[in-house]
Order: C-alpha cells, then sequence, then structure tokens
C-alpha cells in the first residue's frame, strides 16, 4: 500500500525505499517535537511495512532536553509504531541517531545531503514570535511619530493572521490608543513589555555573533565600507552607528562593534556573504566574547528600513535601540528613546 | 645590532642596512636596491626597533642591467678592500675563470668583516627581454670571473622602489609579495638547500607575511600590481595576472605547505610576533578576498 502523500496530510520531505523522511530545522519546544512524531507516527500506521524517519537539523534545544523529551514521547507509542521510527538529529553537521537505526540508503543520502550544503545555507531561523514582531512594530511608529496603523496593515506587515494580531494588540492593550478605523497606536513606549522583549532579544532576533580571529581585527567602520560592496537590499546598518543615524549626539565615543538587521521573513539565510567582508569573522557562541560583528534577523514580512543615499539602508529605530538594550547602553537607550521620539515629535 | 638566537639571528632591519650602504661606494648607492626579508622589515616595522626579522642574508639588485657588472665590480672592490670576506660553498667554491659557463660562475657573496652569520649577495635586473627564468651577467673581479644572477620577476619586485637615508633604495613589500606569488604559481617541490622548507613555501609564506605586517589597506596594492605588471611585461601581463593567485591558493588549501610556510616565516619575518597558524592563514585568506579576487574581475573586464 502507498503511502498518503498527498498535499493535505503532507509531512515528509523525501520517500526512499519505504523509509519516509521528514526533516524538521531548528525545533525549538516540546510541543513541536510530539507534533512531528505523531504525525509521522500516523504516516506509517498505514503499512507495517513502513518506517518514519524524522530528521532534526539543528533543534534550538539541548542534545539532553531532546533525549529527555523523545524518551517521554516514546513511552506512549504503540510498541509496533515505536519500532518503525527513526530519529535523527544534525547538529554542525553531525548526525547523531537517537532513535532506532537507519537504513544504508537513508545514512547516505542524508549524509550526501550535508556534504553538498553550502555554510551559508546552513543557517536555520526558527518560527518569529509575532507577539515581539508587533511590539517592535508599534514602538518603531511610535519613535517616528508615524500615526495610527490598521490591523490590516499590522498584519500585512508583520506577516501573520488577524487573531495573531488582535492577540497581541489584546496584550498590549494598557499601552494603546485605538482610533477609528480599526487603528492604533501606542499612547506611551511600553516600557515593561519592551524589557520583557529586551531579555529574549537574541532568541528572538536568532543573533548570531562573529569575532575576529585575525589577530589584526578590521575596524566596524572598515567592516562597513566593505559591506558596502554588497548591494543586498535586505541588509541594514544597526547598532550605534544606525543609533547615531537617527540620533547623532548619542553619548557613544566610536562604535564597539558593527551591528546588522538582516531582514529575513523566511527560516533560511545565507550569510556566506560575510566571508567575503573579512575571512578573519568567526561565529563564536560566547556572550561574553567581545564581537566585532552582530547579525540580527528581523522576521517581519515587511522590513521598516530606511533608505540610506548610496549608503545600505539603516535599520529602524526600534532594531536601534533593541542593539543598545543588547550592547547594556541602558542610559544611552533611554537618551535614544526620548530624543528620537521628540525630534520625529517637533519634525 | 645582533641579539642571539637559534641559528640565524634576528636584526633590527634599518642597522643592518646602513652599515652595508655606508659601506658601499657613495656612486654606487643609487643603484642598488634591497630586497628580501631586511626591505621588507625595514619598510614594515619602521621605527620600531623591537620587531626584528631573522635572515642570513641581505640581496643587493644593481640597476640598470647594462651597467650592472660596472657597479658590481665596484661594490665587490670596495667592500673586500674594507676587509669583507667573500662566502664559497657546494660546488661554488672558488672563482669562476674565463672559461666557465655563464650558469656555473658563483655568486658575489660577501660576509661584513668579522662576521659570517650573514652576507650580502649581489644581483641585478633582468635584461630588456624579460622572458629567462634566471640569467646571469658576468662579472670580473681581482680573483677571477663571478656571476650576477637575476630572476625574471625581479623587475616587479624591484619595481618604483622607496628610497633610504642611506641613498640605497628598498623594495616595496607589496611589490616583492607580488614578486613571490608570480615565481610561484604552483606549490612546486624544489627545497632550499640545508633547509626543512620548498623554495615555493617559504615564498609563498612571505608573501602571506607581508600582507599580515602591511599597514595600508590591502586592496591598495592592486593599482602598483596591474602598473608593475603592464610596464615589465606588456605582452603578458594579463595571463600573469590572472594567475597571480594560484600557488596562494594551493598552499592554502594544503595543510602541511601551509604549515611548514607558516614555520618559515616564524623563523623569518615573523620573528618578532606571536603569529599562530590560524592568523596566518587568515592572513591569506584575506589577501585573496581583497586583492587577488578583484584583480581577476578587473582583468576580466578588460
Amino acid at each position: 500500500m502507498k503511502p498518503n502523500l498527498g498535499n493535505k496530510d503532507k509531512q515528509t520531505d523525501l520517500v526512499l525505499g519505504k523509509n519516509l523522511i521528514a526533516v524538521k530545522s531548528g525545533i525549538q519546544a516540546n510541543r513541536a517535537l510530539t507534533n512531528s512524531v505523531i504525525q509521522l507516527a500516523k504516516q506509517i500506521s498505514v503499512s507495517p511495512d513502513l518506517i518514519g524517519v524524522l530528521v532534526l537539523e539543528d533543534p534550538q534545544m539541548t542534545t539532553e532536553r531532546l533525549k529527555s523529551e523523545v524518551e517521554d514521547i516514546w513511552r506512549v507509542l504503540k510498541n509496533d509504531v515505536a519500532r518503525r521510527l527513526r530519529l535523527v538529529m544534525v547538529r554542525d553537521k553531525t548526525v547523531t541517531e537517537l532513535k532506532g537505526k537507519l537504513d544504508q540508503s537513508v545514512s547516505n543520502s542524508l549524509r550526501q545531503r550535508l556534504s553538498s550544503l553550502k555554510p551559508g545555507e546552513k543557517t536555520v531561523l526558527p518560527s518569529p514570535d509575532f507577539y515581539f514582531v508587533i511590539l517592535q512594530i508599534l514602538v518603531n511608529q511610535w519613535m517616528r511619530k508615524s500615526g495610527p496603523v490598521s490591523t490590516k496593515w499590522l498584519m500585512e506587515t508583520a506577516g501573520c493572521s488577524y487573531p495573531t494580531v488582535a492577540s497581541a494588540l489584546h496584550r498590549l492593550r494598557y499601552s494603546l490608543t485605538r482610533r477609528s478605523y480599526k487603528r492604533v497606536e501606542l499612547r506611551r513606549f511600553p516600557e515593561e513589555d519592551w524589557y520583557k522583549l529586551a531579555a529574549v532579544s537574541e532568541r528572538f532576533r536568532s543573533t548570531i555573533r562573529f569575532a575576529d580571529r585575525s589577530g589584526r581585527p578590521q575596524s566596524p567602520d572598515e567592516l562597513l565600507r566593505r559591506l558596502r560592496k554588497f548591494t543586498q537590499l535586505n541588509i541594514a546598518v544597526a547598532g550605534t552607528m544606525g543609533a547615531k543615524h537617527y540620533y547623532p549626539d548619542l553619548n557613544i565615543l566610536g562604535n564597539p562593534r558593527l551591528d546588522l538587521a538582516i531582514h529575513a521573513p523566511q527560516r533560511n539565510v545565507d550569510l556566506s556573504f560575510l566571508d567575503d567582508i573579512d575571512p578573519g569573522l568567526k561565529r563564536i557562541d560566547d556572550v561574553g566574547e567581545p564581537a566585532s560583528l552582530v547579525v540580527h534577523f528581523v522576521r517581519s514580512a515587511k522590513a521598516l528600513f530606511e533608505k540610506g543615499g548610496d549608503h545600505l539602508p539603516w535599520a529602524d529605530p526600534a532594531s536601534c535601540l533593541l542593539d543598545l538594550n543588547e550592547m547594556r547602553f541602558e542610559p544611552q537607550a533611554r537618551e535614544f528613546i526620548e530624543n528620537v521620539s521628540k525630534r520625529n515629535r517637533n519634525g | 645590532m645582533f641579539l642571539s638566537g637559534t641559528g640565524m639571528d634576528k636584526v633590527v632591519s634599518g642597522k643592518i642596512i646602513e652599515q652595508v650602504a655606508t659601506a658601499l661606494p657613495k656612486e654606487c648607492r643609487e643603484h642598488i636596491i634591497i630586497i628580501g626579508s631586511l626591505a621588507a622589515g625595514y619598510q614594515l616595522f619602521r621605527g620600531d626597533d623591537n620587531l626584528q626579522v631573522q635572515t642570513k642574508d641581505m640581496d643587493c639588485v644593481l640597476f640598470p642591467q647594462l651597467q650592472a657588472a660596472e657597479y658590481g665590480k665596484d661594490v665587490a672592490a670596495k667592500l673586500i678592500s674594507e676587509g669583507w670576506k667573500q662566502k664559497f660553498d657546494g660546488e661554488f667554491n672558488a672563482p669562476g675563470t674565463s672559461e666557465t659557463p655563464d650558469d656555473k660562475l658563483p655568486a658575489v657573496r660577501l660576509y661584513p668583516p668579522g662576521e659570517t652569520d650573514w652576507f650580502i649577495e649581489l644581483l641585478t635586473v633582468p635584461g630588456s627581454k624579460n622572458d629567462q627564468e634566471k640569467e646571469w651577467t658576468r662579472i670580473r673581479l681581482k680573483d677571477g670571473d663571478y656571476g650576477l644572477p637575476s630572476f625574471r620577476f625581479l623587475s616587479v619586485a624591484t619595481f618604483k622602489p622607496v628610497g633610504t637615508m642611506w641613498g640605497v633604495f628598498c623594495a616595496r613589500p607589496k611589490m616583492m609579495a607580488l614578486a613571490n606569488l608570480l615565481e610561484h604559481p604552483r606549490i612546486g617541490p624544489e627545497m632550499i638547500r640545508n633547509s626543512p622548507y620548498k623554495r615555493s613555501q617559504k615564498d609563498v609564506g612571505r608573501t602571506i607575511a607581508i600582507a599580515l605586517l602591511s599597514s595600508d589597506r590591502l586592496e591598495t596594492w592592486i593599482e602598483l600590481w596591474l602598473e608593475s605588471l603592464q610596464a615589465c611585461f606588456p605582452h603578458e601581463w594579463k595571463m600573469l595576472a590572472a594567475r597571480a593567485g594560484s600557488g596562494l591558493r594551493e598552499i592554502l588549501g594544503k595543510d602541511n605547505d601551509l604549515s611548514l610556510a607558516h614555520d618559515s616565516c616564524i623563523n623569518g619575518l615573523l620573528a618578532s610576533r606571536q603569529v599562530n597558524l590560524e592568523q596566518f592563514r587568515i592572513a591569506g585568506e584575506r589577501l585573496i578576498k581583497f586583492v587577488i579576487e578583484p584583480l581577476e574581475a578587473r582583468i576580466q573586464k578588460l
């Protein structure tokens, strides 16, 4: 019997003989893991010959937590189905079999796929948190004094459905002013909500840090000069440089690093251009280590970047503000909020 | 002037250049271009005596080629009269005669008075045809015949040299870097005598070291590289420019060769720097990204 791979129930990415292979990238919650296993279990349950292979690519969970969750799920699965399920984790191009043993053909195919991946293609972003996306959009509008926006505009700009927008607006109701024609705007800076966002901003923006390994680091200005050659419209200058664009009197001497905002409504991003900017930049995981270049992803459907003339675009003020928060420039962040919004109010 | 070390000694480039230049006949100084580690160190470490290079020879290129024999004769005579001693070794253990073929003549190599740690060697720029890998210009000294060697890409290495306060010139590091790359389109097997290194490892490695130490933006090298290639090789410059990065790319792809190149530089131009292999590799990769690739792109557009 052929497996049901019709559009409606299609969960698998590849069929190899009797193996139905599903690939899940950047999975970060137990619920998503459970759903993926159940969907695959449902598919192989239609025929006793079928084997289900779930490949977890770069899961956003620790291996220990993943293993513990997997044990919990396996405990409730029917023996017959559990016996025919395989669970594989792929992290840093290393394949780890968490449950069951892969057929040689599946194993070869997986390794072939991994070796053909370019470094840039490996960056897979998790699904965006639309509450924070909408909060950032509204703060941005507030700082720019752009006036009220409609729910429809929010849906299109954030890239989410009406219920998601409605739910976010409900959470923000105490900071909002509702206008006619279902338009809303922030009546004040939503301090409490913003600091909740700032606290998780690295995860929210899938921040990636790069440090110099050459021993002769390029200055942030030099990195930016090289970046200008890459006229990709989806990259904008953020961080202290971006903040100074909106408020030149910001009390920060020089620029400690180059922050970039990359518009990435999709989940796969290619960062290979960074190697062309400077081969001395290497990705680091230690947040305590000083970074030369930091990349943040803007996950809304539309980016609110500002055109930069012959320069790269400037990231939106709210992105720059998050960067200041992240760099612990708290007094400067407050100064930035006050002055940018005042300037726009007056101007 | 010297610091004790293992094998060769570390030297302050400027002091050695001064010692040699002031010993040379005044009228010859403006016809001499110093090349190699000392010339590179003199410019890359200028003003900082804490930064030294480790070397055993100082190559002095006489120019123009037509008068090189005459200047070479004057230089050797003056230095020998001041106590410099001939250095003979291997199969070249005596001066040649008028019967000795040009390519069998010993080079003029002289130890300074009372020292055997380092020596100077006289060379000359290639003739106008500029198409021989190596050629010799015969020079007759009191004790016999010698040869001034010339290598094909010395004309590039000595292109637009910089002057020094002692009258002699120094080759520009970026031009020596290009000459080394042109000399080694492949990481060839030829070993340096009495050394664990291949000639190609040492020369391409030195190019990486120059890139690493250079304070100017690497992209600025491209204009002078193109100018020199067009001037020195008017018929072949495009082909030479297009292949300039091949040896560098090869060494960056071969861990063992790169490691030996790094070793040779740690015992040379990088003697005063703590540069690890990863930093050395990045310097090579930057050279590819910032100079070689834009150079190749320029050639393609022409």
